[in-house]
């Protein structure tokens, strides 16, 4: 079997590195200071139909290598060696043969989808191949046949769910009829069920129609089943790893901790009504949350379920129409929205630290022990929108953390870490807990729930469908459950 | 969106409707006709947006017209019939009637792009334009789907520098005790009486919002809070369009071709037979206009008809989407 994607001796390292400046490119990866290449020399060969996940610590430069094997998304730096896609060059390939012979999907459901309606979407690559309209109207019907996309191929993109948004970014992808398909972590954002079912058009992708699938990951449990192969990228370098096995994982942690017994609620939502528009129907109804003070508490649920609308009322940023809301912590909380670009505003990630000193403060030497606690030195000088997902995600802990509040409230915290950061983030947050600060947090990240959380309340249709703590929580759930992964292993090991 | 009439239709026959209707409008301002568009477009405003949405329209709209009819005149002094004199300035009825016809004019031409908006839609702008001008019907396509988006990420910014209240302290003066890692160590009693100081803080400072919340609304607190969200929602907007950019630039965008369209609009018979419809009407419509236009006129003295019998022809071709709604309903 011939080659999809072969790396001949392929170096690639921001060119900062050697100016010692910072990298003008906006994504994963920082420069390495000790000269070192960030990515390779690589001389890996990945075969044609296969499967395979790369898996690698954030900001180890996963999206960088795969940008490089993609010509138009190439960042600037110094590249060494070769790419050669079924046998030719990469950076000789036209913007045509490119676009039919590479596909690319992003994390961000919402960023890479172009036009208004799904069935343009479809169309808009095959529209500036120039293919003609016979042709075109032929593979746009094939694609959205294939997906099951009928039932929506004219609604308004901003009113699609998340995974109906990838998977719209998928299939347009594929209308262009790429032989390799490249996806940076495509699941990221998606929540549990909507992240089974893109991973199982990915199969079908991979089995059905023969083309080779290249994704990141930072949950190879996910995808394992389809899998052929893992790929562990480890200071630049590409190792065969095993594909972990999918097996539920169910906390060992106590049913009850002391801090639920205090009974001191630190926010109560009591029979909230909630939706956006006068006609739209109710996003939230008659929902309950009872958060006792110095707990952890998570909220899940499918997409769309209420979770930010939740937490939106238990922040005082929208008003319930019916019910009521009691937060004695309302002037002392944090708040971490699902996108933690919405937080930044300076230019630098020391800058954005320093935003609030003057209203909170703190002093320079709580920024450095922040810095060091959440691993983020060295990254001082860097512009935030620099950093990768997951690093953002920690900045926008730390710029939060640093007001002290006492009620934090966290929309989808976890994602894009990996298990290490993750279990500094699970760390810190029962030191935060033990300290006394309340914490809720929305989240899909089921096993991170099962292992931090003190009790866990699933939302559906507007409503509390249950609160317990973890452990009879996914002893009592038949489907929505965890599975274990290298997070919860590292967890149970501490 | 309404469904309509139009929507079995190839686009260029609303197109034409509309444009007959702000043409006819347009170039012959008459009293007359410009209150039978006037009251044909109000009408289909209301089957198309709504009885509410119509009348929300005039809330603003009306008293524009006011200001119009009430200044205009001032400016324009010719006429023969003089009501008032201010200073050296004459002002006339005819000059009243004059303004009176344009700013129904004005609402009229409002109302009919209003109603356009409602029936076209940027799908059928495109249908129409997607042939001829691909990139252009591309960007609008963009742009339908980035407004939104631009005004849900400014609230969501909003949402999130109010939530978090420790962040925002009226008082500079507080400090608080030890560095973070410091205090995690430090002994309990030292702790406890960093958070019983937090805690008059906060009493403190929850006490003081109350105060100063009327007050705080217009200060310069508030303004800088916009600012930021401008410049969050700005840099975040830019960050996002270079990914959205590299998703385009994925798939061919830029690659030197002829672009095509996917949108295919079928000119069929029935569209023909109702072009050639529109266009009798039309023909007649404006036959009435050019009668009534001919020798109207306001300055020096009011002069020509008021009506006759040819501006039921005018209403008639205004009716064209009535009789669309109607011949579906018999054809089904």
């Amino acid at each position: 079997m011939s080659a999809a994607l072969a790396f001949d001796n392929f170096a690639f390292s921001y060119q900062a590195a050697a100016e010692a400046e910072p990298p003008t490119e906006r994504f994963d990866a920082q420069p390495n200071q000790d000269g070192r290449p960030l990515i390779g020399p690589l001389c890996t060969e990945i075969e044609e139909g296969s499967f395979t996940l790369i898996t690698g610590a954030t900001g180890c430069g996963k999206t960088t290598l795969l940008r490089c094997c993609k010509p138009e998304l190439a960042p600037n730096g110094i590249r060494t060696g070769a790419i050669k896609i079924f046998g030719n060059d990469s950076s000789a390939l036209s913007v045509e043969e490119s676009a039919s012979t590479v596909g690319f999907v992003m994390q961000s459901p919402d960023n890479q989808l172009v036009c208004s309606e799904p069935w343009h979407e479809l169309a808009f690559g095959l529209e500036n191949l120039g293919v003609p309209q016979d042709a075109m109207r032929r593979r746009v019907a094939e694609i959205a046949h294939f997906f099951g996309m009928n039932s929506w191929l004219h609604q308004n993109v901003n009113d699609l769910s998340g995974g109906q948004k990838q998977l719209l970014a998928l299939a347009s992808a594929l209308a262009c009829a790429p032989r390799l398909l490249l996806l940076d972590e495509p699941t990221s954002q998606l929540d549990p069920v909507a992240a089974h079912s893109l991973t199982h058009a990915l199969f079908r992708i991979n089995r059905e129609l023969g083309i080779t699938v290249l994704a990141t990951t930072h949950a190879p449990e996910l995808m394992a089943p389809y899998a052929t192969q893992r790929l562990a990228l480890e200071n630049g370098q590409l190792k065969e790893a095993a594909l972990p096995a999918s097996k539920a994982f169910t906390p060992v942690a106590p049913t009850e901790t002391p801090a639920q017994r205090t009974n001191e609620p630190a926010l109560q939502v009591r029979d909230a009504s909630f939706r956006y528009e006068r006609k739209a129907p109710f996003v939230l109804r008659g929902c309950n949350l009872t958060v006792q003070k110095g707990t952890l508490h998570a909220i899940v649920g499918g997409n769309g379920c209420g979770k930010s609308t939740l937490l939106a009322l238990a922040a005082g940023t929208m008003r319930a129409e019916r019910g009521r809301t009691k937060a004695p912590l309302r002037e002392s909380q944090g708040f971490i929205p699902q996108d933690p670009k919405a937080l930044f505003v300076c230019d630098s990630v020391a800058e954005e630290l320093r935003d609030w000193q003057r209203a909170c403060g703190y002093g320079d030497e709580e920024i450095d022990a922040m810095m060091r606690r959440l691993g983020l030195q060295g990254l001082e000088n860097l512009h935030p929108y620099d950093l990768s997902g997951g690093q953002q995600q920690l900045l926008a802990f730390a710029k939060v953390l640093l007001t002290r509040p006492k009620l934090l409230l966290l929309d989808e915290a976890t994602k894009g870490l990996d298990a290490a950061t993750k279990l500094m983030a699970a760390k810190l947050c029962r030191a935060l807990t033990a300290e006394g600060v309340t914490i809720v947090m929305a989240t899909h990240d089921l096993p991170f729930a099962a292992c931090v959380a003190d009790r866990i309340t699933m939302l559906f249709d507007g409503e509390d469908a249950c609160t317990e703590a973890p452990g009879e929580f996914f002893r009592n759930n038949l489907f929505y459950r965890a599975a274990e992964n290298d997070f919860t292993r590292a967890w149970v090991c501490q | 969106m309404k469904p309509t009439a139009f929507d079995s239709l190839h686009p260029a026959l609303a197109l034409a409707y509309f444009a007959v209707a702000l043409v006819l409008a347009m170039a012959a301002p008459h009293p007359t006709l410009l209150a039978l568009s006037f009251a044909i477009a109000a009408l289909y405003g209301v089957w198309l947006r709504g009885g509410r949405a119509v009348v929300r329209s005039f809330a603003w709209q009306l008293p524009l017209l006011a200001v119009i009819v009430a200044v205009n005149p001032l400016f324009s002094s010719t006429g023969t019939t003089e009501l008032l004199r201010i200073g050296t300035q004459a002002v006339y009825a005819e000059g009243y009637a004059n303004a009176a016809t344009m700013a129904l004019l004005l609402l009229c031409v409002m109302q009919w792009f209003s109603n356009a908006d409602a029936v076209l839609g940027s799908d059928k702008v495109m249908g129409t334009l997607g042939g001829i001008l691909p990139t252009i019907s591309l960007m609008i396509s963009m742009i339908m789907r980035l407004i939104p988006q631009f005004v849900r990420r400014g609230h969501t910014i909003n949402n999130a520098l109010n939530a978090c209240t420790a962040a925002r302290n009226p008082s500079a003066s507080m400090v608080s005790g030890g560095a973070f890692a410091k205090e995690a160590e430090s002994s309990p009693a030292v702790k406890e009486a960093h958070e019983a100081e937090r805690a008059r803080h906060q009493e403190r400072r929850a006490e003081q919002n109350d105060a100063n919340k009327p007050a705080q609304r217009f200060s310069a607190i508030r303004f800088a809070d916009h600012l930021r969200t401008t410049t969050t929602l700005m840099g975040w907007s830019m960050e996002n369009s270079l990914e959205t950019a590299d998703s385009m630039r994925c798939r061919g965008w830029g690659a030197n071709r002829k672009r095509t369209t996917f949108r295919r609009n079928r000119f069929r018979t029935y569209d023909a037979f109702a072009l050639g419809a529109l266009a009798l009407l039309s023909a007649g419509a404006a036959t009435a206009a050019y009668t009534l236009m001919d020798g109207f006129g306001f300055f020096p003295a009011f002069h020509g008809s008021l009506g006759n019998p040819l501006v039921v022809l005018y209403a008639l071709a205004l009716c064209f989407p009535f009789m669309l709604e109607l011949l579906g309903k018999v054809r089904r």
